[in-house]
């Protein structure tokens, strides 16, 4: 099972959590990432993400099809990405899978979470407590290592 | 001399600053290559006011896509509605 989605709604983790582990799978890792109150010393109040929305779906489908191709057809994904303006300590994606044996889905997580960050067109502005705004450089698409 | 036709660019991250609607029209013949419609783009960005940063290098690290997949140069023509990606930072 594939589902991906992108939302401008909270996040609410028990309405997702709910019948999503197949009887059938022993391990299920839920990834959580949220906004961090600073970055490069700098205090952060909240942060406006802007995506590609369509060609964004059609990465996450494509990175949970590669992560069943290496991990076993089994594995069962849901991803999530909020959109939009998030406050400090906001969920703004979540990823979680499920598989018959803890280590596929360790590895899958983490693979999701990684390629997510170098493939999906998806971008980020911090608001500073003082009163700036800044667009995050990022990874040039095509590049193929994530650094945080 | 060639004739011309309008492509919608629409512009993300950074890029959205230019333009309310996130969009921006060119006008090419539509036999450039990625490398010169991204230069046409500089051109164009550059003449707006509300340029906070280096256009050209920011650019030249960004990619052209349409909905379904970033292209190539041999991709490209053809399309009237294209998309410039910004390097990209989600999670």
């Amino acid at each position: 099972m594939i589902q991906v989605d992108m939302i401008n709604e909270v996040i609410d983790l028990n309405k997702i959590l709910t019948g999503l582990n197949p009887s059938e799978h022993g391990a299920q890792i839920i990834f959580s990432g949220a906004v961090r109150n600073h970055n490069e010393g700098k205090k952060v109040l909240a942060v406006s993400y802007d995506a590609h929305q369509v060609l964004a779906k059609n990465i996450f489908q494509q990175i949970s099809e590669e992560a069943q191709n290496k991990w076993g057809p089994d594995l069962s994904i849901y991803l999530v990405h909020r959109l939009g303006r998030l406050e400090v300590g906001e969920v703004s994606v979540v990823i979680i899978v499920s598989s018959r044996h803890r280590d596929a889905s360790f590895q899958g997580s983490r693979y999701l979470i990684e390629q997510l960050k170098i493939r999906a067109p998806i971008w980020k502005k911090e608001h500073y407590a003082e009163g700036d705004s800044e667009w995050l450089q990022g990874h040039a698409l095509g590049e193929q290592k994530a650094t945080s | 001399m060639s004739p011309t036709k309008e492509i919608q660019i629409k512009l993300f991250g950074a890029f959205r600053e230019f333009s309310a609607d996130g969009t921006l029209v060119l006008t090419v013949t539509g036999q450039e290559s990625a490398y010169e419609v991204k230069n046409l783009l500089t051109q164009k960005l550059s003449e707006k006011e509300k340029v906070k940063f280096d256009v050209k290098a920011l650019v030249a690290k960004s990619v052209l896509a349409t909905d379904s997949k970033v292209l190539d140069d041999a991709d490209l023509a053809g399309h009237l509605n294209l998309s410039l990606l910004p390097p990209v930072c989600g999670g």
